[in-house]
């Protein structure tokens, strides 16, 4: 019977039913597309950043101050990770760690003959570890790939643009021919440069920094996020420490006891080149250890991919409690952390998107509860009857409750269904972005809201809490119609 | 012992600042099979009174039993139950539920009982239905009927539980005389053949005919009965 009595106020009750609907509908077509969305965020920045940029953990020197070490302000150097082996070896030893690639980030000066020398980022790996760290990390534009341990640089298309602003120059890779397709429009082969070799000096307080001749590999992009990541162009490990003056690793086991003595007679080189007296032993003693000895690489960065993603935190704390008890001079922090404002961003982005279906949510609530009160205050005299002739409160309360029930089932359920079915639309039609923000927003170059179960079972949540919550005050008001409100008085 | 005893029963409004004694000690025993007319001017208390004696309302002071039960003891839960099971109420502005056919409308307070089956509720509302000439109007809704019919849909309601008491508060008072007239013979043939006691209020002198036996009311007071 109270279903019967429930439709038929519904039906009766038309134009409010429509209005509850509809909050209903758009309530909760707006929460399945937000949470799809903020589901396909968290996905596409998880599948981007960790699986193609930056890994999942990213070790760094305990010199290291600051955690975001992949977006600070130019200029700031990431600190050298010492005893980098060990600290390999025991990150590695975690059962949890996939892939442990070393990467050294830094700055180094691009010289050119026409105009001020400017900064480009690099990233100095080798070739074939990063291919097998990040296998879909990079898109190749022109060129090949080097394998091996060879030299080489994978230059950014963002580095290309760089140098035909600063230097009118367009690179293109070691033998390969200039595809004028690639050249920005109004730009002509005849108008620039075009070089396969770039030169770059080492940014450093070393003195013993080089100018090293870089060849031209491939111009690459990077397939998510290349206005972000398109800074940091890719160059082997060997021209990156040599440009930045740092020492090839030199086994010290393979330096005699003899030799050793011998090269301390003669630490200063200029002495023997240039003549002069070699320093006496006392003076030699004095002398600390050449800083080569401790840090051989222009390594700073490890990054670490797992085998449970979903347990980065936990493993974090395993790395650090292993490094920490082997006393070496390293930390591990999350991709999070390390990227610092980007993914801060990114968590706004989420953070945006949830307040925007709280108060969604909110306001079905409101307008819901308001229209129900209503509701019970016009039906003041039927209750009141209904009441005098023998229906309990609980009753009453049920009925308000099916009729609510009702309008949730049908125009929430409506709601999802339509969500699912946009989110299945959105999902084909592959809507695309270089902006950064938005980029940001949609967790990737597409637009890739994503329907979890999860989401749709929090969908039919969160419009059962906006049920329960809009429909307790009306059925608070109509509890409290007596049967003498059916009574009319003259 | 009556099936209605009232002894001191007072009832006081609060109006603002002011209280108003809408009744001002009533004693008064009603019995099994009575037709009864409360008359009195208006504003003299018969709706307090009968409101009372409905349940629909509980007294500033006095007894109130109703069937053996002292209602001023009960829960509203349990008053409830006590309209649901011993009382049927015809109201003076017909009062019924607009999206219920006349049918489901009878049937409704059985529905309420919920301790029959449909098709026996149904069979029951249907003989009430003829009962009060409306078989060939089940299907309406109230919108669709007459002042009449509609306060035939009301007694048929009330009667359908086979209560001990049907209150009527100035049944006939939003109809026409000749229509009052029919609603009041029904009443009274029902009273004769169902042996159900019928209290009903008026301030006609014309309806007074049916009564039985009568009370009259004045000031909350009952003058003499
Ligand atoms: N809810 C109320 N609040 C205040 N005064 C009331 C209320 N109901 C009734 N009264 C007063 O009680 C008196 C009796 O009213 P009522 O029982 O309705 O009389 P009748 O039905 O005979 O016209 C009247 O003076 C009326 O104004
Ligand atoms: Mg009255």
């Amino acid at each position: 019977m109270l279903f019967h009595l429930s439709v038929r106020n519904l039906l009766r009750h038309r134009g409010k039913s429509l209005v509850i609907g509809s909050i209903l509908f758009i309530g909760t077509l707006i929460m399945t597309i937000g949470n799809a969305v903020i589901s396909g965020l968290d996905t596409g920045l998880a599948l981007h950043f960790r699986q193609q940029l930056c890994g999942d953990i990213v070790v760094i020197s305990s010199d290291q101050i600051k955690e975001n070490v992949f977006f600070i302000p130019m200029g700031e150097a990431v600190e050298s990770i010492n005893q980098l082996d060990e600290v390999l070896r025991v990150v590695t030893q975690n059962n949890k760690v996939r892939v442990a690639l070393p990467v050294a980030k830094g700055i180094v000066f691009v010289l050119n003959e026409d105009g001020e020398p400017y900064f480009q980022m690099l990233l100095g790996v080798r070739f074939n570890d990063y291919y097998r760290a990040f296998p879909d990390g990079i898109s190749v534009i022109e060129g090949h790939l080097p394998t091996g341990n060879t030299r080489g640089l994978l230059l950014s298309t963002k580095s290309r643009d760089e140098l035909l602003t600063f230097s009118n120059t367009w690179p293109v890779p070691k033998g390969e021919t200039l595809v004028t397709a690639n050249l920005p429009a109004g730009i002509t082969p005849n108008t620039v440069t075009i070089k396969s070799e770039i030169i770059f000096m080492g940014y450093s307080d070393r003195d013993t920094s080089l100018d090293i001749i870089s060849t031209v590999n491939a111009i690459i992009s990077y397939p998510a996020f290349n206005q972000l990541w398109g800074y940091f162009s890719i160059i082997d490990i060997d021209s990156y420490n040599e440009c930045n003056g740092y020492y090839q690793p030199v086994p010290s086991a393979k330096i005699s006891a003899k030799d050793r003595e011998l090269l301390a007679n003669y630490t200063h080189l200029d002495d023997i080149l240039f003549g002069g007296t070699p320093p006496s032993h006392d003076a030699i003693a004095d002398i600390p250890p050449p800083q080569t000895e401790r840090v051989k690489s222009g390594y700073n960065l490890i990054l670490v991919k797992i085998d449970t993603p979903d347990a980065i935190e936990s493993v974090v704390h395993e790395i650090n409690h292993d490094l920490s008890s082997h006393n070496l001079p390293a930390r591990a922090i999350t991709w999070k952390a390390a990227l610092g404002q980007v993914a801060q961003m990114a968590f706004l982005m989420r953070a945006v998107l949830f307040g925007f279906v709280t108060i969604v949510f909110l306001v079905a609530i409101i307008v819901i509860t308001n229209t129900l009160s209503l509701a019970a205050m016009e039906r003041v005299s039927e209750i009141g009857m209904m009441r005098a002739i023998g229906a309990q409160r609980r009753f009453v309360s049920l009925m308000f409750v099916a009729e609510t029930s009702f309008l949730s089932i049908i125009f929430g359920g409506l709601g999802i269904g339509v969500g699912v079915i946009s989110i299945g639309g959105l999902q084909h039609m592959t809507i695309r972005t270089s902006n950064r923000l938005v980029e940001l927003f949609f967790g990737g170059p597409v637009f890739r809201p994503m329907i979890t179960a999860t989401d749709i079972g929090l969908g039919l949540l969160q419009l059962g809490v906006v049920t329960v919550v809009a429909v307790t005050y009306p059925i608070y008001i109509a509890r409290r119609i007596s049967p003498n409100d059916a009574i009319s008085r003259d | 012992m009556a099936l209605i005893h009232l002894s001191g029963v007072t009832k006081d409004y609060q109006l603002g600042e002011t209280i108003v004694p809408a009744l001002r000690g009533i004693d008064v025993s009603i019995h099994k099979g009575e037709f009864l007319s409360i008359i009195g001017p208006s504003g003299s208390g018969k709706t307090t009174l009968l409101n009372i004696i409905g349940c629909i309302d509980t007294a500033s002071d006095g007894t109130v039993i109703i069937a053996g039960n002292n209602v001023t003891r009960l829960s509203d839960s349990e008053r409830t139950s006590l309209r649901l099971y011993k009382i049927g109420f015809i109201f003076q502005t017909f009062n019924l539920i607009p999206v219920l056919d006349v049918i489901e409308n009878i049937e409704f307070p059985l529905l309420l009982m919920n301790r029959e089956s449909r098709d026996a509720i149904r069979r029951r509302a249907m003989d009430l239905a003829a009962a009060v000439g409306l078989h060939s109007h089940i299907h309406h809704r109230p919108a669709e009927l007459s002042g009449g019919q509609r306060q035939r849909v009301a007694i048929a309601r009330a009667l359908v539980t086979n209560p001990d008491i049907i209150l009527a508060d100035e049944p006939t008072a939003n109809l026409d005389s000749q229509t009052g007239a029919t609603i009041l013979e029904l009443m009274k043939q029902l009273n004769t053949t169902e042996k159900t006691t019928f209290i009903f209020s008026t301030h006609d002198p014309e309806v007074l005919q049916y009564a039985q036996r009568i009370i009259k009311i004045k000031d909350g007071k009952v003058h003499d009965s």
